[in-house]
This record gives C-alpha cells, sequence and structure tokens, in this order.
C-alpha cells in the first residue's frame, strides 16, 4: 500500500466501536491513538501531533460537540469527523461551517469504513489546504505558525 | 291612573274663590236674612204701632165724641128732670088744691093733664107725659102728640117694645122703672114729631117721676138722634181727618192702613177710592169676614195672596196684615203690606253684598293672580330649566336661582343635585363603556338574557359569529337571536333556576357545511335581584384540532425520546458488530501485509486460510452478520425517523425514501385491532427520476403519508368486505416533480370504495368521519390537510368518485415556501393557536 500513513485519534467511549476503528485503520497503516473521554483526547493531544480524529458525540464528561468547539482553538489543525451512535443528531452549524470539521456526519454502526477513511483523508487535505491559503494571505503576519505546525507534524 | 293634577295657581285661586264665595255668601245669606227679619220686624212693629196709633187715636176721638154725647146728654138729662120736676110741681100744686079740699081729685087730675098737655118745649118738640101704674099693663093716660093712644096700653104689637136693650112693653117699662126707685131714665125709640108730622121711630131719651098720690107716672123725653148725629158728624169728621192722615201713612211701598166697619163697609182705604176695584163683592166679603176674625188676635198677622196696586188683576202676592177691632164704633183698623216688600230692602241690600263681593272676588282673584305668579315664576323657571335638561343634557340650561328663599334653596339643592348626578352619569357612561369595551374584546361570544330569556347583552363577537347587529339581537328570545342554542334553552333556564353554572365543552355545531367544536358555558346571574344569565359560547375549532396535533406530537415526542436513546444503545453495539466483521472479513481476505505476516508466523499461508474459510462458508457467515447488523440499524433508523426529535426542524428529505420507509413502517406497525393486514397489500412504486429533495419537517410528512395509508388501507378492507369482491388492494404511491410550480407532487392512490362527492367535500373537515365511532375521532385527515397547507405551505386535495377508489394528492414547494414554512413550524408548539384558515374553505 502505497498510501500515506495518517495519524488518527478514535475517540469513543465504546470500547469494540474503538477496537474495530483502531484494526481498520491500522490496516490501512495509520497510526491510531483512542481514548474513551474527551479529557483524556486532550491530554493525548498535548503530547501528540495527530492528523486526524473520529468523533464520537455522547460521551461520559465533556460531549464530542464541546470537545469539537474546544479543539477548535488549541488544535486547529486536527481534521474530525463526526461518527455517532444518535441517529437524531444533527451538527450544529457553527461545528459544521468550521474548516477544521467535516460535514459529513457518520452514524453508527458505519457499514461502510472505506467511506469514514476516505472522508478523513479527505478532510486532512482539505484543511491542509485551507490552512496554506490562509497562510499565503497572511504570510508577514504569522511566520512562526508555519514552524509550529510543521514541528507536530512530522514526528 | 293619572290623578288630576293642580297647579299651584289654581289651587291659590280656588282657595281665594271659595274663600269669598264663602263669605259673600254666608255675609249674603245672614245679613239677608237678619235685614229681612230685621225689616220684616220693623215694619211689622210699624205697622202694629200705626194700628195702635190709629186705634188710640180713633178711641181717643171716639172719647171724645162720646164725652161730648154724654155732656150733651147729661143736660139733657138735667133739663129733663127739671122740666119733669116743673111737671110735678103743677101737679103737686092740683094736688094741694084736693088734699085742701078745693078740688076734686078728678078735677085736680083733669086740671093738672090740661096744664101738662100744654106743658111744651124746644119749640114744641118737648112735652110731657103721663101713664098709670095700673097692674099687669099700665095704660098712657096723657099724650099730648098722639092722644089717640091715651087710655090706651100701648099692647098692640110690638112697635111699642122699643126700649133699647130689652123687649119689654114701653109703659111696663116705666113702671118698673119707677117702682124701684121713684124715677129713672130710659131708652127707646119713638117717633118725633117734626113740622111735617111724626117722623118714623128715633132713639129717645125720657125721665121719668112716680107721683104717688094719683099713681102717676110722668115723663118727657128728648130725641136724641141729634146727639148722635152730632156725634156721628164728629166722627165723620174723624174719618175724614184719618183718611187724610192715613191715606198718606204708606208701609214700604204699597202697605197701607185701611179702617172698615162691622158691616164691611171701607171706611178708610187709600185706594178703593181711586182705584176701581175690579174684585168680586164675594171675594172681598170673604176677605173682610177673614179680617175680622184676624181682628181678634190683634198681634199675630195674617197673611193672604192679594192683588196690588199696579197688579190689580193679578192675585199673587203675599200680603201681610194685623187687625185690630175698635169695638166701641165695630171699627176695624188694619194695616197691610206685601211681605215682596218686605224683603225689597232685603234684597237691595243683597244685590249691593253681591256686587260688592264680585267686586272683592275680582280684586281677590287679581290679586291671587299676581301672588301666585310672583311665587311661581322662579318655580316655573326652575321646572323649564329642568325639563330642557331632562330632555336635551345637562348643558342645555342652567338652574336659576332667583326668587324666594325657598326658591332660591330649590335651586341651589336641584345645581348641586345635578352635577352630582351629571358626575355619576359621566362615571357610569365611563364604566358601561368600559365594560362594554371589555365584553366587546372578548374573543368569546357573551351574550346576556333576562329571566324570561330575552336576550340583553350582545357582543362583537356574538355579532360577527351570528352576523345578526346588536340592535336587532337585543329583546328577542335566545333560541330567535341564537338558534343554535335553541335546544339548550330548557338547561339555560334550568341554570337561571337553580343558579347553577352549567357548561358543555366541545359541543358540535353545523355550519352551512363545517362542523364547529364549542364550549358553551352558561353562568347564572344573580345580580341585584335580577335574575338573569350570560352564556359564553366559545369557538374551539382550531384550539381542539392543535391540541390534537399537540397530543399527537408529545405522543410523538416522548415515543422518539425513548427511540432515540434505545437506538443510540442498539447503534454502538452494533457498529462493535458490523464493523469488527467488516474488519475481520478484510483481515481474512484481503491482501494486507500484516494478514500474510500473520499467515507466515502461523505456520501456513493465506491462500490456505482462504481455501479453510471458502471450505467453511466464514466469508458467507461474516457476510450475514454484516447484512443482519445492516438489517437491524436500518430498523432503528426507520423507526426513529417517524418520530426524531431533531426532525422538528426542517431538512431536505429524499421524499422517495421516505415513502418507503412509512410504507415499511405501516407494515411493521401491526395492530391485532385492526381488520386488515398491511402487509397483504400490493404496493406499486411509481416514481419519476430526479425528484429533488423537499424542506420538510420529515416526521410531519411521515405522520400525513402513514394517515393516508391507513385510512387507504380501511377503506379497502371496508370495500372488501362489502362487495365480497375478490379484488387485490393495491396502493399505487406516485412521485412526480412538477417544475414549473416548483413543487413535488405525492399521490397516494388506493383501489377501494371511493366516495361519493359530498363526502369528498368535507373529508378534511375536522371531526368529518366515514369510520365507526370507536375508531378515530375523525380528525386523522384534518391534521394531515393541516400539516400540509399550514406547516409546509403545500396543497393537499383528493380525487375519488364512489367506486373508483380515492387518490389523495400532497403538494410541497421544493424551495419556496420554505421559510414562512419554517416560521409556522412553531406553531403547534406555541401557546395561543394562529392559524385560522378554514380547511373546507380550501381547494379540495
Amino acid at each position: 500500500m502505497s498510501e500515506q500513513a495518517y495519524t488518527v485519534l478514535i475517540l469513543d467511549d465504546d470500547e469494540a466501536v474503538r477496537e474495530s476503528f483502531r484494526d481498520y485503520f491500522e490496516d490501512l497503516g495509520w497510526q491510531v491513538w483512542v481514548a474513551p473521554t474527551a479529557e483524556e483526547a486532550f491530554d493525548l493531544l498535548e503530547r501528540q501531533t495527530l492528523d486526524a480524529a473520529v468523533v464520537d458525540i455522547r460521551l461520559p464528561g465533556m460531549d464530542g460537540n464541546a470537545w469539537l468547539r474546544a479543539v477548535r482553538e488549541v488544535h486547529p489543525r486536527l481534521a474530525c469527523v463526526v461518527c455517532t451512535g444518535s441517529p437524531e443528531y444533527r451538527q450544529p452549524t457553527d461545528i459544521t461551517v468550521s474548516p477544521q470539521v467535516s460535514e459529513r456526519v457518520f452514524f453508527k454502526p458505519v457499514p461502510d469504513l472505506d467511506e469514514l477513511a476516505e472522508t478523513l483523508r479527505r478532510q486532512i487535505e482539505q484543511l491542509s489546504r485551507h490552512h496554506r491559503d490562509e497562510l499565503g494571505r497572511r504570510k508577514p503576519a504569522r511566520p512562526s505558525d508555519r514552524t509550529v505546525q510543521r514541528e507536530g507534524t512530522s514526528p | 291612573m293619572q290623578k288630576k293634577m293642580w297647579t299651584f295657581r289654581s289651587r291659590v285661586l280656588l282657595v281665594v274663590f271659595a274663600t269669598v264665595v264663602f263669605t259673600a255668601m254666608t255675609v249674603q245669606y245672614s245679613a239677608q236674612r237678619e235685614t229681612e227679619r230685621a225689616m220684616l220686624a220693623a215694619y211689622e212693629g210699624n205697622a202694629l204701632n200705626l194700628i195702635n196709633t190709629v186705634a188710640l187715636n180713633v178711641e181717643s176721638e171716639y172719647r171724645s165724641v162720646l164725652f161730648h154725647e154724654s155732656v150733651a146728654l147729661e143736660l139733657r138729662k138735667a133739663e129733663l128732670r127739671n122740666i119733669v120736676g116743673l111737671g110735678i110741681q103743677r101737679i103737686e100744686e092740683y094736688h094741694r088744691q084736693q088734699t085742701k079740699g078745693l078740688l076734686s081729685e078728678a078735677e085736680a087730675q083733669q086740671m093738672a093733664l090740661e096744664d101738662l098737655r100744654d106743658m111744651r118745649y124746644d119749640d114744641g118738640v118737648g112735652y110731657l107725659w103721663v101713664n098709670d101704674t095700673a097692674q099687669p099693663a099700665p095704660r098712657l093716660v096723657m099724650h099730648p102728640t098722639m092722644p089717640e093712644l091715651e087710655g090706651t096700653s100701648l099692647s098692640d104689637g110690638p112697635r111699642f117694645e122699643s126700649v133699647t136693650g130689652e123687649t119689654k112693653n114701653l109703659l111696663a117699662a116705666f113702671v118698673d122703672l119707677c117702682r124701684e126707685d121713684g124715677e129713672g131714665y130710659c131708652d127707646y125709640l119713638w117717633p118725633k114729631p117734626t113740622r111735617d108730622g111724626l117722623s118714623d121711630d128715633v132713639a129717645k131719651i125720657s125721665y121719668l117721676r112716680l107721683f104717688e098720690p094719683w099713681g102717676w107716672v110722668i115723663g118727657t123725653g128728648v130725641y136724641i138722634d141729634d146727639i148722635e148725629k152730632e156725634a156721628r158728624k164728629r166722627l165723620d169728621a174723624v174719618l175724614v181727618e184719618l183718611r187724610e192722615t192715613l191715606s198718606k201713612v204708606r208701609i214700604a211701598e204699597t202697605g197701607h192702613l185701611f179702617i172698615f166697619d162691622g158691616n164691611q163697609n171701607s171706611l178708610v182705604h187709600p185706594f178703593l177710592d181711586s182705584v176701581a176695584d175690579s174684585r168680586s163683592p164675594e171675594m172681598r166679603t170673604e176677605m173682610l169676614g177673614q179680617l175680622m176674625v184676624a181682628a181678634k188676635t190683634p198681634t199675630v198677622p195674617f197673611d193672604y195672596i192679594w192683588s196690588k196696586p199696579g197688579n190689580e188683576n193679578e192675585h199673587r202676592f203675599l200680603k201681610r196684615a194685623y187687625v185690630t177691632h175698635f169695638e166701641p164704633l165695630d171699627w176695624y183698623i188694619g194695616a197691610s203690606f206685601y211681605v215682596e216688600e218686605m224683603e225689597l230692602p232685603a234684597r237691595r241690600l243683597r244685590s249691593r253684598i253681591f256686587l260688592l263681593s264680585c267686586l272683592v272676588l275680582l280684586a281677590a282673584i287679581g290679586l291671587a293672580v299676581w301672588i301666585s305668579k310672583g311665587m311661581m315664576k322662579p318655580l316655573r323657571q326652575l321646572t323649564l330649566a329642568a325639563t330642557r335638561i331632562q330632555r336635551e343634557g345637562f348643558r342645555a340650561a342652567e338652574i336659576p336661582v332667583s326668587g324666594t328663599v325657598e326658591t332660591v334653596d330649590l335651586g341651589m339643592v336641584l345645581r348641586r343635585m345635578l352635577s352630582s348626578i351629571e358626575r355619576s352619569e359621566q362615571q357610569l357612561k365611563n364604566v358601561n363603556s368600559y365594560i362594554g369595551n371589555v365584553i366587546d374584546s372578548m374573543p368569546s361570544v357573551l351574550v346576556g338574557v333576562d329571566a324570561s330569556g330575552k336576550v340583553t347583552q350582545w357582543n362583537c363577537a356574538a355579532e360577527r359569529v351570528t352576523g345578526l347587529a346588536r340592535t336587532e339581537a337585543t329583546g328577542r328570545t335566545l333560541d330567535r337571536a341564537l338558534p343554535a342554542m335553541a335546544p339548550e334553552m330548557e338547561r339555560v333556564l334550568a341554570a337561571m333556576k337553580n343558579g347553577e353554572t352549567f357548561s358543555e365543552r366541545r359541543r358540535i355545531r353545523r355550519e352551512d357545511d363545517c362542523v364547529r367544536l364549542e364550549d358553551v358555558t352558561v353562568y347564572p346571574l344573580v345580580a341585584d335581584g335580577v335574575e338573569g344569565a350570560v352564556i359564553r359560547i366559545d369557538d374551539v375549532t382550531e384550539r381542539v384540532r392543535i391540541e390534537e396535533m399537540m397530543v399527537q406530537s408529545e405522543k410523538m415526542l416522548s415515543v422518539g425520546g425513548l427511540a432515540a436513546g434505545m437506538a443510540h444503545e442498539i447503534n454502538n453495539p452494533l457498529a462493535g458488530m458490523i464493523q469488527t466483521a467488516g474488519v475481520l472479513s478484510s483481515r481474512l481476505a484481503d491482501d494486507l501485509p500484516a494478514n500474510a505476516r500473520a499467515a507466515e508466523e502461523a505456520g501456513t499461508s493465506m491462500e490456505a486460510v482462504r481455501r479453510f474459510m471458502e471450505a467453511r462458508g466464514v466469508p458467507r457467515m461474516l457476510a450475514r452478520i454484516r447484512q443482519s447488523g445492516a438489517r437491524a440499524a436500518e430498523l432503528v433508523s426507520n423507526m426513529l425517523s417517524f418520530a426524531r426529535k431533531s426532525d422538528r426542524s426542517f431538512s431536505s428529505y429524499d421524499l422517495a425514501k421516505l415513502l418507503d420507509h412509512t410504507v415499511d413502517l405501516a407494515g411493521s406497525d401491526y395492530d391485532p385491532e385492526r381488520e386488515y393486514d398491511f402487509r397483504r397489500i400490493e404496493i406499486v412504486r411509481q416514481y419519476e427520476e430526479g425528484v429533488p429533495q423537499v424542506p420538510c419537517e420529515a416526521s410531519k410528512i411521515q405522520q400525513v403519508v402513514l394517515n393516508l395509508l391507513h385510512n387507504g388501507a380501511e377503506a379497502m378492507q371496508e370495500g372488501l368486505q362489502a362487495s365480497c369482491e375478490s379484488r387485490q388492494p393495491r396502493f399505487v404511491l406516485r412521485l412526480a416533480h412538477e417544475r414549473e410550480a416548483g413543487r413535488v407532487r405525492i399521490e397516494i392512490e388506493d383501489n377501494g370504495p371511493g366516495m361519493d362527492e359530498a363526502t369528498r367535500k368535507r373529508v378534511f373537515e375536522p371531526f368529518f368521519t366515514t369510520k365507526r365511532t370507536d375508531r378515530g375521532n375523525g380528525l386523522g385527515l384534518s391534521v394531515s390537510y393541516f400539516i400540509v397547507t399550514e406547516t409546509h405551505g403545500g396543497e393537499m386535495s383528493v380525487e375519488s368518485s364512489p367506486g373508483k377508489g380515492a387518490r389523495f394528492v400532497v403538494r410541497l414547494p421544493v424551495g419556496k415556501g420554505r421559510k414562512e414554512a419554517e416560521s409556522s413550524a412553531t406553531v403547534p408548539r406555541g401557546p395561543v393557536s394562529q392559524p385560522t384558515r378554514n380547511p373546507a374553505s380550501a381547494p379540495g
């Protein structure tokens, strides 16, 4: 597989789900981190810079929406896709408009995980394109961002 | 009954009038009576006095005549005595000669007689006569004038029994007289010797003396007719004098004095001489006879009817007479007067009093009018002002404050009263209009009725609902003003009677072709003893419909909430299962480097593993796991999508999917109560390609479709049962894009019995149902209609005819109308009902 290996965070409180995702993405050659709670995910992100995250909404403690909003501030380069078990979930508009989060929401069970992987890839590329454009537009203003980002994305 | 009212003035006038008239009449009456009495008494006294005076006068005259008469008689008597004395002397001469014996008795007597015969006096009229005293019959001895009687006893007839006062022989009377006293006088009648011989018998008085020696009675007499004549002459003179004087005496006008004698000869009468007496002698006699009788009581008036001077022929005047009898002359002296004339002064007085009274009355009335006018003027002004105020309002006039203290006070009091009334009225008006506004601004129909059920209050809502203006409705009976209440009249009256509020909720009223639901409440009124009731009618059709919708929504909501939680719980394990199965199949089959590495480490190859698995059917099993998981997930999703909380907001949906889901739901929704099995119904789908997604509330649209499917299934089942025809029940679901209109059309067609025109027209009305009453509330299609038209801005109609099935058509706008739909989507959750479009009036 000549595919680029991404680093992905699985944020889900259900272990079976977490493991099925881990297995799937590891088979793709991605590096997978898992967190059962939003708080642990934060801790992890403090230590690790990741490309993407699959985010469940119903979580013990902080829920997925709040986590997404929090992440937007501190880890804007993390591409996120919501995958929830609540069929009635509708993505809040402020989250949808964020370039960080995919418009497409996945509902568990996800019958075709390849679609999820594809969405993640597109979202990562979109996000990096977005940041490049942003950088180009504000080049003189934010030289350090790029440095930081570079350091973060290449382990 | 209007009592006769008196004005102050008329009352004053009446009092004055009555007082004056009463006084005048009293004065007049008493004055008249007094006057009459006084006059009468005066005249009567006068009359009596006159009579008495006259009588006295007559008496004195008479006495004087009598005196003269008696004096003359006494003189005559003395003369007679002297003459008889002379005769006796002569006789005594001859008797002496006899006793001396000179003469014989016969000679002496003869000579004496001769002497006596010649003794004549008074020019021969006077003479002496002699009679003897022989018994029983004395004889006339000598009579110079009638010698033929000498020797007779004058007994040959009544001629000589002329002694005054008795019937006796003259000579016997003479003898008797002399026997007693020796002498005496005797009155009798005797012819008088005149130059022409003897006259008839006239009154004569004689003196007689007895010459005892010879038993002779010598007498001489004088005729006293001259004395009487003289007396008569004197009396006549008196009468003339009386006539003279009495004729001048008048009592009142024509009252007069009169004298008549016992022979009813009128002696004095002022009129009889001059006036021809027309009265018959009989009348006169009778009259005088009565007067003579009346004379016995001289002080008692005698009344009779008589004529009057000037009216001689009319015997109709009351006359009053006083008569006294002067016995010595046998005269009746009377005074008579006309009573009528007595009344004349009184009458004159009366008319004068009357005139005076009239004047006084006039003056008094004038005064009273003036005074009452003065007194009434301020009162009248007050009345005028008050009347104007009453007629034209408070500002029409000012209450005058004038006149006397009383009217000024009255005016002040009225002013104060009026201003307080005005204030109260204004307040009342304000309160009334406020209350009226409150009542009118009520959305409820408020109708007030009195105890007899007549309308007294009729608010704007009532006008709007009935189309009957307040003025028309007021006074009508409730059942006529509000025909819808006609069947409730008895209960309304009963509520009033019992004082109990009576209410009926969701009363059905048919209006034209649509059904309205009303809450009717009757509140009995007992205020100030006035019985009545207020009837409140609220049209709750919309509210009930919305309530029904809300109940439905709430139900869905709670089910939805539960289902959502459950779905989450189910989805996670399903995800674990399906996703793991997916990873598993890829790890068993795919050419992953990790697979080959693991197989190698296990001492086998992927190829061997694949073969093993093929041989054992593992890939098929894994596929079955994934399939079954997917089905479970889909079921959960379908179930949720109907009652999904998050679907309350609009989203774009693929209606084809929505339809299919709903059909699935209808199929899985198996109710043993129902007489049909949805799964046995054939579903034909005719979906157009390229139908765009439609913004809608999926659950609502699903509800509409589900409703239509249920209705259709029921109808088909009923048709099946009714016709015993073995027709396969079939739904045809169509989906089409009306591009020009920008709408998507959903058609749900059944092959049931269809419906007639009337039913078709009313099928969307609330509470209209053809189902049995224990089944459904008749709101399903109505709510569906509401959802489509109001919530989504779409259209809903039905095409059907009996035996041809029914086709319900729902059109939803693709883009347009979303915004308004969104705003109205919140309506059912709001507290106030707002949609008022009448479903019946929408195009069908």
